[in-house]
């Protein structure tokens, strides 16, 4: 029975597991008193976990510090950054040759919102490498002092995914060599699930990636200094995000005034509806991490307020 | 000195407010606080919850753990907890004394 309880402890950060594990599985005993645990029961108490998580890592928590609200406020901004990676990848895919497929006299719009959002893509991945920079030496006195142990799963699933990832992209990228651009765009239907089968694997490692740096993030001793500059490279991360997602808006709502023939692969002039399922889920992916970005912000934002 | 009340005791039914109440009468591990509160408030606080306001009561010095051999562990009120529970009675008492009185004023039985 408390084997099965201990597996619901693992929703738990690690340090509250050894401060409160072994009381906690004590009352969950109590309240089952034998009995097999229900499934809302269960839930409840991963959700409960997920939501130690929370405090442990300043995300949540009226009564955080400071400090503790500008680490959980710019990991939200790293998981958000990390979704914008998400859809402007998916973006960059759909507008593959959107150029060609418009009028000459109305593309300048287009290019110009396409251009922006790949400016600002760059410049976040940047400031997210400089944060990134800046707490290497933080990350080698974390690791001197043994902290390899703590962060090892979650770097060693991200490594073996990046692994298994870089050979699937290797196939594809062969396998494409042989094919047609036709073939290649929706022509050959194995060929279209092998491309979104990699597509899924590109996401998870990049949502392994992020859960390893926040790992590492939680296990790390941040001087307020450095919390200080990484919390300022997260308001600039946050305003690259918001730059980009209303250029891609206004990108899609460009190419659908000029060229709405483009979302449906048909010929210049065509009739066609400007409505592009893969560019909803795209823009909604966007929105959805502008809107983790924002909250970011404003936990940072709460700690000056707070004090 | 009036000490300002810790944002964990804000509303009367929040969880860390209903366990230093049960804790007020002497400690108590997390199963007789269960049982306790479900007593006194009728509120029944699932595992979960009742750790995750012992963490924060606990980290804010509010309560401490005391010392026992056994896998269940009590939990006692400190001196901080008790100030802090007074204030957000008092406050409680004063808000009631205000809503009594307006009762009166509208011709309600208070």
């Amino acid at each position: 029975m408390t084997s099965r309880l201990e597996r619901l402890l693992r929703w738990y950060p690690r340090a509250w597991r050894e401060r409160y594990g072994e009381e906690f599985l004590a009352l969950l005993d109590d309240e089952l008193a034998g009995a097999r645990a229900p499934l809302t029961f269960r839930v409840k108490v991963a959700l409960s976990g997920l939501r130690e998580h929370g405090y442990a890592s300043g995300v949540v928590g009226a009564s955080a510090s400071v400090e503790a609200r500008r680490r959980g406020g710019s990991l939200l901004v790293l998981v958000a950054w990390a979704g914008m990676v998400v859809g402007g990848a998916a973006l960059a895919k759909s507008a593959e040759h959107f150029a060609t497929a418009m009028p000459v006299s109305s593309r300048a719009g287009a290019q110009l919102a396409y251009d922006v959002v790949v400016a600002a893509g760059v410049v976040g991945t940047l400031l997210v490498g400089l944060g990134a920079l800046l707490a290497v030496p933080t990350v080698v006195r974390m690791l001197r002092r043994g902290g390899w142990s703590r962060v090892r799963p979650a770097v060693s699933r991200a490594l073996a995914a990046s692994a298994l990832g870089a050979l699937a992209m290797t196939g594809l990228g062969l396998w494409a060599h042989r094919l047609s651009a036709l073939q290649r765009n929706g022509g050959d239907a194995l060929y279209g699930v092998a491309f979104l089968a990699v597509a899924a694997l590109a996401v998870l490692t990049i949502a392994l990636w992020t859960s390893a740096a926040v790992t590492t993030v939680g296990a790390m001793d941040i001087s307020p200094t450095l919390l200080r500059a990484e919390s300022a490279l997260a308001g600039a991360v946050s305003a690259a995000a918001a730059l980009l997602t209303v250029s891609a808006l206004v990108w899609w709502i460009e190419v659908a005034r000029y060229a709405p023939w483009f979302f449906q692969g048909a010929a210049p002039g065509t009739a066609a509806t400007p409505w592009s399922t893969p560019m909803a889920l795209t823009m909604a992916v966007m929105l959805a991490s502008l809107a983790v970005a924002v909250g970011g912000v404003i936990r940072i934002a709460s700690g000056r307020l707070a004090r | 000195m009036v000490t300002p009340t810790p944002p964990l005791l804000r509303r009367p039914n929040d969880p860390p407010l209903l366990l230093l109440t049960s804790l007020a009468s002497g400690p108590k591990h997390g199963y007789a606080l269960l049982k306790d509160v479900q007593g006194f408030a009728g509120v029944t606080l699932s595992p979960g919850t009742l750790y995750g306001a012992l963490t924060r009561l606990e980290e804010q010095g509010l309560i401490e753990p005391v010392a026992s051999d056994e896998r269940r562990r009590p939990y006692r009120i400190t001196a901080s907890g008790v100030a802090a529970l007074r204030e957000v009675t008092n406050e409680m008492r004063r808000l009631s004394k205000v809503s009594a009185a307006r009762l009166r004023l509208v011709g309600g039985a208070a």
